[in-house]
């Protein structure tokens, strides 16, 4: 398997294994404990850490389920085009539950080193997200 | 004739520079009927045509006439091309239909974009909303973001 296609298939494990089957024992063979996180300024939620951020995530919405619409991998890097179906059935952000069913589409960029995630950059849409809520109007 | 992914980056480069940072949309470089998947200032139909084009660019440029894009990171392969840029702007005009508030705005974004034949056939963008709405004062940051 090529440098490549290798990337894109640790990164198909991350959407798939880990977020689709909630596989959290894949977090430590696809990805470093501390990767590098660079989100949006408005991004809703930032957590620490990609284990942080799992785990809360699912806390919030347990049903998620990511679609991967579009992949490509150049050098050390790979981009992901993906969109996400969950239900907020958990605390978000120290909210109430609300039982609201969301939706969203983004963009990621992934940096790969030794076949573990240690970079990356998210673009999602917070504002779509927090309207879907009502949190924001 | 087949063009190379670095030859698409370089058509992506003059494209989205030209625009944003002129406002002129290079008609030359899109395919007739390109579309702008991007569902930013909450559109939720995409007409194919230049149109969806200048409407984006036309609505941040509108309210800053001075913006300027800086492409931070470009990553591509064969029909696809991946930037990662921001947006540098004074916010003199009003964005989207609000007064203006005088501020500096800086606003990242990711935009992928498919290429047939030397033309930008397709767009799909992410664009930080919720930060430029935060940096006008419109909403406050959400609990616990930061």
């Amino acid at each position: 398997m090529s440098e490549l296609e290798k990337n894109k298939a640790i990164i198909r494990r991350y959407w798939f294994e880990l977020w689709n089957e909630k596989r959290a024992e894949v977090l430590d063979e696809i990805a470093i404990e501390n990767v590098v996180f660079h989100f949006p300024q408005g991004q809703a939620h930032k957590p620490a850490t990609l284990k942080i951020w799992f785990e809360t995530a699912l806390i919030a919405f347990p049903d998620v389920h990511f679609t991967l619409h579009d992949e490509l991998a150049e050098g050390d890097k790979v981009v992901s085009r993906w969109s996400y179906e969950a239900t907020n059935t958990g605390t978000f952000l120290g909210r109430e539950t609300t039982s609201i069913k969301v939706t969203d589409l983004g963009i990621d960029i992934f940096r790969i080193e030794n076949d573990k995630i240690v970079e990356m950059w998210v673009a999602q849409d917070s504002l779509g997200l927090l309207q879907q809520l009502k949190v924001l109007q | 004739m087949s063009y190379t992914a670095e030859q698409n980056n370089a058509i992506c480069v003059e494209f989205f520079e030209t625009a944003w940072n002129t406002g002129v949309i290079r008609e030359d470089l899109l395919s007739e009927d390109a579309i702008d998947h991007s569902q930013v200032g909450g559109k939720t139909v995409s007409e194919p045509g230049s149109g969806s084009f200048k409407h984006i660019v036309g609505m941040f440029r509108g309210g800053m006439p001075d913006a300027a894009i800086s492409i931070e990171d470009a990553i591509f392969a064969a029909d696809k091309v991946v930037h990662r840029w921001r947006l540098n702007g004074t916010d003199t005009q009003g964005i989207m239909g609000m007064p203006p508030s005088g501020k500096h705005i800086s606003m990242t974004g990711t935009t992928t974009v498919r290429l047939a034949d030397g033309k930008i056939a397709e767009r799909w963008a992410n664009v930080d909303e919720l930060g430029l709405l935060q940096q006008l004062g419109v909403v406050p940051p959400p609990p616990g973001a930061n």
